[in-house]
């Protein structure tokens, strides 16, 4: 097994007791775009945090370009090229904007240039006005853009975002689709995990439907809201809240 | 190893009961090291009531203990305005300050002390005050009050909101650790011949604090088990003592390497199995009813509030009716959230006034606005994971906590089933469910919702829209939201911000069709405005 890219399989972890990835199996080339969709509590979050490494591998097997990357922690697979931006804000409160973006280059060794910051300030226009703010002090939504954007200046092979479109505009999930499509068409690999079925069309690609914890058939990003199947579970043809 | 001598004894006993007195400071959130400088202020005014003024003993005990109850009061003013590691420091402040003034008088004996302090067997009485103090803690896990005391050291804020006095809690926490330190104190000095300042300084505090750290905050039983051992090993160590404080030194580090929470965090995940069940609830307490109405139960005008220079938002103003969803929409950084914020008492307005069901509430603080009436949820859920369902919607509820209201509102929720589990077992469309019941449990008249329909899937946004329209019936209900499909659903008015400015505030539909909106915040074409 020599194949490039991001290739998982029978995966199982989860905390305590439970697992609550029951066996996943999923592959992602080189610049592939790869949405999860499906309900909450599915496991998509936890299956972002094994590939960033925060969570261990119970069973099954990671692997990068061939070789088996499931020991080793968080700061190991960002070194490897996968960055994890997880759900929720997770900025450091009291550094500045600059400041926070710069720690995103940690990989690299510091050495994050010009044409970095220039990318991601023409994606997030305002956090190049708020440059010198203390991330504390932006807005929910503006947060959110901080912990995508010093994702980006990581340079990922492979970019996880979980959630990306939470709590920000539609204007600006319209944008962000448009980068990740850009990042995807560079030879990056975008991995998402979504609700917003509007930016999982947006990006393009292949949507996957997880659910209870195991990854189902996959589907053309195009087709989330007509296939059977997906629509089901997403869109909800009948209602099955608790 | 030989029988433990009286004083061994006295010592453990006397540290079990230290050591609750910093764990309760623990359980708010604070570490105060003071309960040791309460000890000696104690000791010092037994012995200078019996010595000096020849008083009996009970009474100079209890004169003793209500000498550091007026100190400790005094001292809970500047005390509760300094947080976090700041109060620890100065509480090790009051330590120095009360060593330095045991030895540096003359009527106090100086460095030597006061000596000939009438003495007698105090195991009797100090053994009463544990068997107390622990049945006062087991109560207080299984009580309101002590969920308050959870909540305010979780989460501060949130508390404020569900109207809990956490700057007054913690002052009165203070001022009871201190009490109790002080009647230990006298108790302390009755047991020996002498007081000196040698038995209440820096050390002992770092001793003592560090056996309430070992056994947290959150176990009736942690403090006495720790205390207990820690003092025992110390006792018996002082025969053996290179060994027995390394193997004191190796106890502690285990303990906090296996439960970081320290000893109690353990014990409640080794009980959470048995925790109390929804069953627990009070039988009384009425079901909730809709709150009496006004014409315009929110009135902001000219609310100008600006972050560092930052105009977050300038000169809002509205005024909304008792009953109703009003939406509000805008790009991020538009100051949607500080409006909230403005609404329930977290921002103070720089200019401009806020009214709510009549009264002027501006400038006052956010538990003043919850008892006004205003209820809110979160961006992103906040409950207390160490609670149970249950248990976090009827914190800080008060009065309105009885069975029968809980199971009311969990069942127009849509939560009853879940109210025995843990917030952090359950999906964001359930937790978000739970904060809204949270909420509806104080019989709002107005209840915030920031961005409620945030991560979850259009089957639960749709599910969760009716549940905002038939809350909306009943009360006024402001809904911050990207999810326009949401917001056209349950909204009959919708304001817009951008930059901080009201630029519309309107009917759903024309509020969409303003060209700011369309360009500033939907994007054109405006695809999702349907």
């Amino acid at each position: 097994m020599t194949a490039d890219g991001l290739v998982i399989d029978g995966l199982t972890a989860g905390y305590n007791r439970v697992d609550v990835l029951q066996g996943c199996t999923l592959s992602v080339a080189p610049g592939e775009a790869v949405s999860l969709v499906g309900p909450n509590g599915a496991g998509k979050s936890t299956l972002f945090r094994v590939i960033g490494g925060l969570l261990p591998v119970r069973s099954g097997s990671l692997l990068l370009d061939g070789h088996d990357v499931s020991g080793g922690g968080a700061h190991r697979r960002a070194r490897n090229g996968i960055v994890h931006v997880p759900e929720g804000r997770c900025v450091f409160g009291d550094l500045d904007v600059a400041e926070n973006l710069e720690l995103g280059s940690i990989a690299l060794g510091y050495d994050l240039r010009r044409g970095d910051l220039d990318r991601v300030f023409e994606l997030f226009p305002v956090l190049a006005a708020k440059r010198s703010q203390a991330a504390g002090t932006l807005s929910g939504g503006e947060q959110r853009m901080l912990a995508i954007a010093r994702g980006l200046v990581g340079r990922p092979r492979f970019l996880l975002l979980d959630e990306p479109s939470l709590g920000l505009a539609p204007l600006l999930v319209q944008q962000l689709g448009e980068a990740c499509r850009s990042l995807s068409a560079d030879g990056i690999s975008v991995i998402l995990a979504e609700q917003n079925l509007g930016l999982v069309e947006r990006l393009g690609g292949t949507a996957y439907l997880m659910t209870w914890g195991r990854i189902g058939r996959g589907a053309p990003a195009s087709a989330v809201r007509t296939d059977d199947e997906i629509a089901e579970a997403v869109l909800g043809t009948q209602l099955t809240e608790s | 190893m030989g029988a433990l001598t009286r004083a061994d004894v006295i010592t453990i006993l006397i540290d079990i009961l230290l050591t609750y007195s910093i764990s309760l400071t623990l359980r708010v959130g604070l570490l105060s090291i003071a309960p040791v400088a309460f000890q000696g202020i104690g000791a010092y005014a037994f012995a200078l009531l019996t010595v000096k003024a020849r008083f009996g003993i009970p009474l100079s005990v209890l004169l003793a203990t209500l000498v550091c109850l007026a100190v400790a009061i005094l001292l809970s003013f500047p005390l509760g305005r300094v947080r976090g590691l700041y109060a620890s420091i100065a509480t090790l402040a009051v330590v120095v300050i009360a060593t330095g003034l045991e030895s540096g008088f003359s009527f106090t004996g100086g460095s030597l002390g006061i000596a000939g302090v009438p003495a007698g067997d105090t195991r009797p009485a100090l053994a009463v005050v544990v068997v107390v103090v622990v049945a006062g803690w087991y109560w207080l896990d299984r009580s309101e009050l002590g969920r308050r005391l959870d909540a305010i050291r979780i989460d501060p804020s949130l508390s404020s909101t569900l109207s809990i006095n956490v700057g007054l809690t913690k002052s009165a926490v203070l001022v009871f650790s201190n009490t109790l330190a002080g009647l230990v104190g006298a108790l302390y000095a009755h047991s020996f011949f002498f007081v000196s300042p040698d038995s209440f300084n820096f050390f002992v505090a770092v001793q003592i604090s560090a056996f309430a750290i070992v056994a947290g905050a959150t176990h009736w039983a942690a403090p006495l088990i720790a205390g207990g051992v820690l003092a025992l090993l110390s006792a018996v160590g002082q025969n053996y003592a290179n060994y027995t404080s390394i193997a004191t030194g190796v106890l502690m580090v285990l303990v906090l390497v296996l439960w970081p929470a320290g000893l109690g965090g353990g014990l409640r995940r080794l009980t959470a199995r048995w925790r109390t069940s929804a069953r627990g609830l009070r039988r009384k307490g009425e079901a909730p009813v809709a709150a009496a109405v006004d014409e315009q139960v929110v009135v902001t005008r000219n609310v100008s509030k600006a972050f560092g220079g930052v105009h977050a938002v300038v000169d809002i103003g509205f005024a909304l009716p008792a009953r109703g969803v009003v939406g509000v929409i805008g790009p991020n950084g538009s100051g949607k959230s500080t409006l909230l914020g403005t609404i329930s008492g977290l921002v103070v307005p720089d200019t401009g006034t806020v009214m709510v069901a009549g009264r002027d509430l501006t400038g006052q603080d956010a538990r003043t606005y919850a008892e006004t009436g205003v209820a809110r949820t979160f961006q992103q859920p906040r409950l207390i994971q160490a609670m149970k369902v249950w248990e976090n919607l009827i914190v800080g509820a008060g009065e309105h906590a009885g069975a029968a209201a809980v199971r009311k509102v969990a069942e127009e929720v849509g939560i009853t089933d879940v109210l025995d589990a843990w917030p952090g077992e359950l999906p964001a469309s359930v937790t978000r469910r739970i904060e809204v019941a949270r909420a509806l449990l104080r019989q709002p008249k107005v209840l915030l919702m920031d961005e409620p329909a945030a991560g979850l899937t259009e089957a639960e946004a749709r599910a969760f829209a009716e549940l905002v329209t038939a809350i909306g019936r009943d009360r006024l209900v402001i809904l911050v939201e990207h999810n326009m499909n949401v917001i056209s659903a349950v909204a009959t008015r919708v304001i817009a911000l951008v930059e901080g400015r009201l630029v519309a505030d309107d009917r759903p539909e024309a509020v969409q069709a303003v060209p700011t909106v369309r360009t500033a915040y939907l994007g054109v074409p405006a695809e999702a405005a349907s």
